[in-house]
C-alpha cells in the first residue's frame, strides 16, 4: 500500500511559519488548505497521510497549531480521524507530540 | 538640561549632534536620543543634519530604535557627519544610515560588525537572506533540538511583532531584527513600533482570562509588562495560551544565563527581575534576547 507522502521542506517550505497570509506566504492556513485538506478527504479507509518533517528547519507553533488544530476548528475533522489518519514524522519527536496536542486542544 | 540643548535651529534646517551612546535602556542616552528622534519627526518637512562626531557606542536596542525611525520617515530629507570611531562608523555604514545621510559607503572588518545580521519585513517570511543565520546556529549547535528551539522562537519573535505589535489597518507594519551570534552568545533584537505592550496588555488579558480594566488601573508600564509575562507563563497547556512570547520566554527559562528584556513604551523590563520606568515612551516596542552557547551545549552535554 502507497500512503500519500506530502514533504513539508520539499513540497511547501523548509521554514514555515505563522498562521495567515497576513503573517507570510508560508504560513499554517495554506498549508492546511492546499496540503492537508484535499489529501484527507482523498484519503481511504485503509490509508494514513505521512507527513514528513525532514529538512524543516522551522516549524513554530503558530504555524503548527493553525495547520493542525485548524483542521478540527476550521474544517470540523474528527480528532480520532486524524489522529490516527496522520503519521507524522520527523527527526524531532516534539513535532508529533505537538501536532497530536494542537488537534486534541481544538475546538 | 544639557539634553535639551542638541538642537541648533536655523530657517533652512535642523542640526542635531547624535549622543555619544545610542541607546535607549539607560535614562540618560534615552532622553538626548529619543530628543533628536522627537525633532526629527515633529520637523519632518524641513531638513536635518545629524552629526555622529562624537557618537563612539551603538547599543541594539538604540540602534534598532533610531533606524525604524528612518525606516517609518522614510522622507525626511537628511544630511549628516559619521563617526569618529570607525567601528560605529563602518556599523553605520551597514545599517544604510550613511546612504540615507548622503555619506560615501565605509567599510571595516570587524566581527561585531560582520556577524551582525539585519532582517526587515512586515510579514513572517524567512528567505534566502535568513540561510547565513541559520547556518551559523548549526555551525555552533549542529542539528540539535536547541538548534531547532531557538530558530523556532525567532520566527515567533517575528509573527509575534506581525500579529500583535500594530493595531488592525495600521499602514506601517514594519519590523526590524538584528541577529548576531558573537563568540559564544545568540543576540536577538527585534523591533516594532506599533501599540505597545502596556497599551495592548488590559485589552489582550480582558479577552483571556477576564480580568478587569480597573486592574490596570495602578499599574505602571513595567508591571503591565511583567504582567504580560506572568500570564504567558501561567497560561502554558491552556489551549487559549499565546504562542509566540511563549517560545521566547521557555527558551530563556530553560537556559542557564540567557536574558531577556523587553522596552514598551514608559516600561522596561528583564528576566532577571529588573523593571525600569522611564521619563520619555518609546512608540513601540524592543525584545532583546540573549541566549548563550556554553549554557546550550553544556545542557546537550548534560542530556547525552
Amino acid at each position: 500500500m502507497n500512503n500519500p507522502v506530502i514533504n513539508v521542506a520539499n513540497d511547501f517550505y523548509p521554514r514555515p511559519a505563522g498562521r495567515y497570509e497576513k503573517d507570510g506566504a508560508y504560513n499554517g492556513e495554506r498549508f492546511r488548505k492546499q496540503f492537508l485538506v484535499p489529501k484527507l478527504k482523498s484519503l481511504s479507509k485503509s490509508e494514513q497521510i505521512i507527513i514528513d518533517f525532514q529538512g524543516v528547519t522551522m516549524a513554530g507553533s503558530s504555524f503548527l497549531e493553525e495547520a493542525f488544530g485548524g483542521l478540527v476548528r476550521e474544517e470540523g475533522f474528527n480528532k480520532d480521524f486524524l489522529l490516527n489518519a496522520i503519521d507524522v514524522r520527523s527527526p524531532r519527536a516534539i513535532i508529533k507530540t505537538r501536532i497530536e496536542t494542537y488537534i486534541n486542544e481544538a475546538h | 538640561m544639557f539634553a535639551r540643548m542638541v538642537f541648533i535651529t536655523n530657517k533652512a534646517h535642523l542640526n542635531a549632534c547624535m549622543p555619544s551612546i545610542i541607546c535607549v535602556s539607560t535614562p540618560h542616552d534615552r532622553t538626548r536620543l529619543l530628543d533628536v528622534i522627537s525633532q526629527m519627526t515633529k520637523y519632518r518637512h524641513k531638513s536635518h543634519f545629524l552629526d555622529f562626531k562624537n557618537t563612539d557606542m551603538l547599543h541594539p536596542n538604540g540602534a534598532i530604535y533610531f533606524l525604524h525611525h528612518l525606516d517609518k520617515y522614510s522622507s525626511i530629507k537628511l544630511k549628516g557627519r559619521s563617526s569618529s570611531n570607525t567601528t560605529v562608523k563602518a556599523m553605520l555604514s551597514k545599517l544604510n544610515v550613511h546612504a540615507r545621510l548622503g555619506l560615501p559607503l565605509y567599510n571595516k572588518t570587524h566581527p561585531m560588525i560582520d556577524n551582525w545580521h539585519i532582517f526587515k519585513g512586515d510579514k513572517a517570511e524567512f528567505n534566502e537572506g535568513y540561510l547565513p543565520v541559520e547556518k551559523k546556529l548549526k555551525e555552533c549547535l549542529g542539528e540539535t533540538e536547541l538548534f531547532f528551539k531557538l530558530n523556532e522562537a525567532i520566527s515567533e519573535a517575528v509573527i509575534n511583532a506581525v500579529s500583535h505589535g500594530y493595531e488592525h489597518g495600521a499602514k506601517y507594519k514594519t519590523w526590524i531584527l538584528f541577529l548576531a551570534v558573537l563568540k559564544d552568545t545568540c543576540h536577538v533584537v527585534i523591533s516594532d513600533l506599533g501599540v505597545t505592550i502596556p497599551y495592548s496588555i488590559p485589552f489582550t488579558l480582558q479577552n483571556k482570562i477576564r480580568r478587569p480594566l480597573t486592574f490596570w488601573n495602578n499599574k505602571g508600564d513595567a508591571d503591565r509588562i511583567e504582567e504580560a509575562t506572568i500570564w504567558r507563563k501561567t497560561a502554558t497547556n491552556k489551549s487559549y495560551r499565546g504562542k509566540g512570547f511563549d517560545n521566547i520566554l521557555s527558551v530563556c527559562e530553560e537556559q542557564k544565563d540567557a536574558r531577556i528584556t523587553v522596552l514598551s513604551r514608559y516600561g522596561g523590563w528583564s528576566s532577571q527581575n529588573q523593571k525600569q520606568t522611564y521619563h520619555e515612551p518609546i512608540n513601540g516596542t524592543i525584545i532583546t534576547w540573549s541566549v548563550p552557547f556554553a549554557s546550550l551545549t553544556k545542557q546537550v552535554e548534560l542530556s547525552t
